[in-house]
């Protein structure tokens, strides 16, 4: 079974009168620890699809299945704590919590969770040193690199244990060497059995995922795996 | 996230914006410092009066003359025979100068028998109090309050100095020592015997007031009954409302006092309970405009996971944690308000648990109240809108 599996999604945008279309139909299976790039200029409708995945927004038709669960059936309760328990978010602008140290960073999910604040800090500490982040657990994101700030939004993302990790182009903001230590952890995220769903219009990103689909004017337009992809079952 | 999570949350927050968090409090300390201050002023002013009335003595009732009645020796010997009646007094009260010396002012003179420092509380500086009997020494003697004693160039150390009282000399036999507080508002006067007193101002009625000291465990409503029914039988009076003599107690000064007290805190309190509405308005400007700054927190948190209700917490917590600090401030510029006004005006500074209750519990209702609007704003915000918003 997919963990994420959309048929037919469909989103529409009302702006005054006039009705836009950011997704026309979308049908895509993502299975277990997959690694996939979704690709496509801006406008084009990834976001949109980002938003169906990361269970931020609803189809305006369509279904959504996340990890087995209908997304159309789940109240607003229900949603959160999928998304809460079932996918990490790492955004392109890293969207730490302002005034917040790394550590509290990390920590939150877990916090929100319902697990107990000590617990949270020994796991969210446990994941900054992981990261080589540990000397800079207590620093607030003002004080840290954008490289070191998506290393910390990566730890936040992995902290709650999701199967899958949604992230929205997240070497966007970020100078070369940066961004391919990124990528480096999402390869090693990857390969701890995780799903990575990576959200790009670079190419050279996109290239180094196992299966790339690319979106144009809220179709997909071609969806292509590299064979080594489909060894692993 | 539980709820200690949430507060220490509110409380980094509010920390991390000092400057704002103090201008936005700084209405409702304000407010409650208003309701706290006027309302223990009131109290503390209250208080000193009522323990004034009570120092003249406890529950007595005094009866005094009116429409043109006269009160006798004989009435106050039949309300002796009373039930619950401890001591019946009597006396005769008038104006008249004294001269000591090159000096000389105007008193209330007051005729009181010796067992007249039983119905009420007065307390001796120096000396002794008049002496019983009609000896010529008693008749002789007199006992100024600190106020007469001070207007006329005496102390305490002048027992035995002579004074001139409408032209008779006496002797200064005792001071009393100065009231406190509201006491001393009967303004000042001279005691001699009632003997003395009658012969100087005949014909003037042989008794101006009766004072009875009712028993410590006596129904006072039910002696105020007999009192009248005694008198109006002896004044041969078919109708109370036709009595030539009036009959009061103490617990209904008292009484009446406390109406007018609550009333006044009522009033106060409902004034400065308006300056805590607009400092309430305050708090929700700062509130909607946090809300709107922090919309693209709000939606990071919905995204990795905070519920509505949780935002919703956040945020209706935040206001109340601000406005609950400002009412500890401001409780605590109220009581520093009503000291200082109590040190001025002499009073006993008095602050009551209540005030301290009711100006916890106005701030914290303040910030539901004002907090609940800009919450659920932030918590209704879709987490994809919140998340775009720059």
């Amino acid at each position: 079974m997919p963990v994420l599996s959309l048929r037919g999604v469909r989103r529409e945008y009302l702006t005054g009168d006039e009705v836009t279309v950011a997704l026309g139909g979308v049908d895509l299976d993502v299975d277990e620890g997959e690694f996939v790039a979704i690709v496509g200029p801006s406008g084009s409708g990834k976001s949109t699809l980002m938003n169906m995945i990361g269970c931020l927004d609803r189809p305006t038709t369509g279904s959504v299945v996340i990890d087995g669960h209908d997304v159309d059936e789940l109240g607003d309760n229900a949603l959160t704590e999928l998304r809460l328990r079932t996918i990490g978010f790492v955004f392109q602008q890293f969207n730490l919590l302002p005034q917040t140290s790394a550590v509290d960073n990390v920590a939150a999910p877990l916090l929100y969770a319902g697990a107990r604040p000590a617990e949270a800090r020994v796991r969210a500490l446990e994941l900054l040193e992981r990261l080589g982040l540990g000397e800079r657990a207590r620093f607030t994101p003002n004080r840290l690199s954008g490289g070191q700030q998506q290393r910390v939004a990566i730890a936040r993302a992995l902290v709650a244990d999701p199967r899958i990790i949604l992230a929205d182009e997240p070497t966007g903001a970020l100078d070369s060497a940066s961004g391919a230590e990124v990528m480096r952890i999402m390869h090693e995220i990857h390969e701890e059995g995780r799903t990575i769903v990576l959200i790009t219009h670079d190419l050279d990103v996109a290239a180094q995922a196992q299966r790339r689909i690319h979106v144009h004017d809220g179709l997909i337009t071609e969806d292509e795996r590299d064979a080594v992809a489909e060894v692993p079952a | 996230m539980n709820f200690a999570g949430i507060i220490r949350l509110s409380l980094s927050r509010i920390w991390a914006n000092k400057t704002r968090s103090a201008l936005t409090i700084l209405g409702v300390v304000i407010g409650v410092g208003a309701l706290v201050g006027l309302v223990s002023i009131v109290q503390s002013a209250s208080t000193g009066i009522s323990s004034s009335l009570n120092s003249l003595g406890g529950n007595n009732v005094s009866i005094s003359a009116s429409a043109g009645g006269t009160l006798t020796d004989g009435d106050a010997e039949a309300l002796e025979s009373i039930d619950g009646v401890a001591a019946v007094a009597t006396g005769v009260t008038t104006q008249g100068t004294a001269t000591h010396g090159s000096t000389s002012a105007t008193f209330t003179i007051q005729g009181v028998s010796a067992d007249y420092p039983a119905t009420t509380s007065i307390d001796l500086a120096a000396g002794s109090f008049l002496p019983e009997g009609a000896s010529l020494r008693a008749t002789r003697s007199v006992v100024l309050d600190a106020d007469a004693a001070d207007s006329l160039g005496l102390s305490a150390n002048d027992v035995g100095a002579q004074i001139t009282l409408e032209g008779r000399t006496f002797t200064v036999v005792g001071v009393l020592q100065a009231q406190t507080g509201f006491a001393g508002f009967g303004g000042s006067s001279v005691y001699i015997t009632q003997e003395a007193a009658r012969t100087m101002f005949a014909p003037a009625p042989d008794v101006s007031s009766i004072t009875v000291v009712t028993a410590s465990d006596a129904d006072v409503d039910g002696l105020v009954d007999s009192v009248t029914r005694v008198l109006l039988e002896r004044h041969d009076i078919s109708d109370a409302d036709d009595a030539d003599f009036t009959v009061t107690n103490q617990a209904d000064i008292l009484d009446s006092l406390n109406s007018v007290m609550g009333i006044l805190q009522l009033l106060l309190g409902g004034i400065a309970s308006i300056s805590l509405l607009v400092g309430g308005i305050g708090i929700m400007n700062i509130m909607l405009v946090s809300v709107r700054e922090r919309t693209r927190e709000i939606g990071v948190r919905r995204a990795i996971g905070a519920k509505r209700r949780t935002i919703l917490a956040q945020f209706l917590v935040e206001a109340v944690v601000l406005s609950v600090i400002g009412g500890i401030l401001g409780i605590g510029l109220g009581a520093l308000i009503a000291w200082v006004v109590s040190l001025i005006g002499g009073l006993t500074f008095v602050i009551a648990g209540w005030v301290v209750v009711v100006g916890l519990v106005f701030s914290a209702l303040v910030g539901i109240v004002f907090g609940v609007g800009p919450a659920r704003t932030a918590a209704r915000m879709a987490p994809v809108e919140a998340l775009r918003y720059e």
